[in-house]
């Protein structure tokens, strides 16, 4: 192939190969022998025209390559951001807690002051994105 | 003692409750987003059609008629690369799939509520602090309330702007990888094409002097069968890539859309609904591949 073909270039020449086989006057084979010569005439037009198609899915997967580490970037990116939503909702349990241990040691119900401090530690540990 | 309990928890609650209001810039339900990538993330992560081009050589092979022993009317593309070449490219494929499979998911999850909301995290929370034993007073149970309420509405308004900026962020990136699986598709097109050119060629030589089929009328129906699959096949990959095209049409429209306020977005919303059936429709339609 002395010309260098793009993806489209591949896949119209590709489609050409195939019209071609659709050409073929099977139907009016004089002879078993021409019969068969037309087949494999056949098959080898379309194993090339699958053979250029192949080349046109490498060629395209190799284009996109850098849009699509673009694209997993970006997905990562968004569980992050997911991660420091459930963060935003897990502060309102700070908060309760938080409330919680005011009231213990105002009330001066210094048992409960313990168990208060240890919810306020695992929440804030928690909400660290 | 109460009134000095509330003295010391006051101000951390005005002090949120302002700065939830700060963050305040109108809310919306974003469940119509993530309705809509549940569809469009199941459309672009279906590897059926991609499989159907790798598959095309076998089944190729499989319309070979029962009990022909001639060689001369035969099936089979010669020279074709090797199967385990058009393999490897198909796992390329399947993990281009998965990757926008999981865009889209990771895009409603971000628009949808899978976190509780504040409003359910602090019921958990007063719960267990009344459960402890400790009084708390309907004055400041009701303050609690509203201020969960404030940040279930800053937390809406913090998923819409940031579902825009991903939509925002990702746009070329993921109009271009939506733009890979289309052009991908007409390429399975071409090659069922290709493969039904190859079918047509197998049965006009069996139908011809030269072939096997003796019962014509009967060869010229399973011909007929034979062409109505592919072509029922290749109407499915012409749907799957209007499809494409509706989700990187919709995915370009997103980015107008989230930024719009109050009425005018959920109206533009509302319509991701209907595509959202073209979509389920187009993805049905690939059962058959």
């Amino acid at each position: 192939m002395a010309e260098i073909y793009d993806i489209d270039g591949l896949k119209a020449l590709a489609s050409e190969l195939d019209q071609l086989v659709e050409a073929l006057p099977i139907d009016q084979a004089m002879s078993k022998d021409e019969a068969r010569q037309l087949m494999a005439l056949g098959h080898a037009l379309g194993g090339a025209a699958s053979n250029l198609r192949l080349a046109a899915v490498r060629q395209l997967l190799a284009e996109a390559a850098p849009a699509l580490a673009q694209v997993r970037a970006a997905t990562g990116s968004a569980r992050t951001v997911l991660k420091r939503i459930a963060a935003i909702s897990q502060v309102i349990g700070l908060v309760g807690d938080v409330v919680m241990l005011g009231q213990a040691v105002a009330l001066q119900k210094w048992t409960l002051v313990g168990p208060a401090l240890a919810g306020v530690q695992k929440s804030v540990a928690a909400i660290r994105v | 003692m109460p009134r000095r309990s509330r003295t010391i928890a006051r101000p951390l609650w005005l002090g949120l409750v302002l700065l939830a209001a700060g963050l305040l810039t109108g809310c919306v339900n974003l469940q119509a987003v993530s309705a809509y990538t549940a569809s469009a993330g199941a459309v672009v992560a279906d590897t059926r059609p991609a499989a159907r081009w790798q598959q095309s050589e076998p089944h190729l092979l499989a319309l070979q008629l029962p009990g022909d022993q001639s060689d001369v009317c035969t099936l089979g593309r010669s020279g074709r690369q090797p199967q385990a070449e058009f393999d490897a490219a198909f796992k390329e494929i399947a993990a281009v799939h998965a990757l926008l499979g999981a865009y889209f998911q990771a895009l409603g999850a971000l628009a949808g509520n899978q976190v509780p909301m504040p409003t359910a995290a602090l019921a958990g929370s007063l719960s267990a602090v009344k459960s402890a034993g400790v009084p708390v007073s309907p004055a400041d149970e009701a303050a609690l309330k509203s201020l969960a309420t404030l940040l279930d509405r800053a937390l809406d308004a913090y998923r819409q702007r940031e579902v825009w900026r991903l939509v925002v962020q990702t746009h070329d990136d993921v109009d271009r990888s939506l733009a890979l699986l289309e052009r991908l598709a007409a390429i399975y097109t071409d090659e069922v094409q290709g493969e039904q050119a190859q079918a047509r060629l197998y049965w006009r030589c069996q139908l011809s002097p030269n072939g096997e089929v003796v019962d014509k009328y009967w060869g010229r129906r399973e011909l007929k069968r034979v062409m109505d699959g592919y072509d029922a096949d290749r109407a499915a990959l012409e749907t799957y890539a209007k499809a494409l095209a509706r989700v990187r049409r919709d995915h370009a429209e997103l980015r107008y859309k989230l930024a719009l306020d109050g009425d005018a977005l959920k109206l533009a919303l509302d319509e991701l609904q209907a595509t959202r059936k073209e979509l389920d429709a187009a993805r049905s339609a690939l059962a058959r591949l």
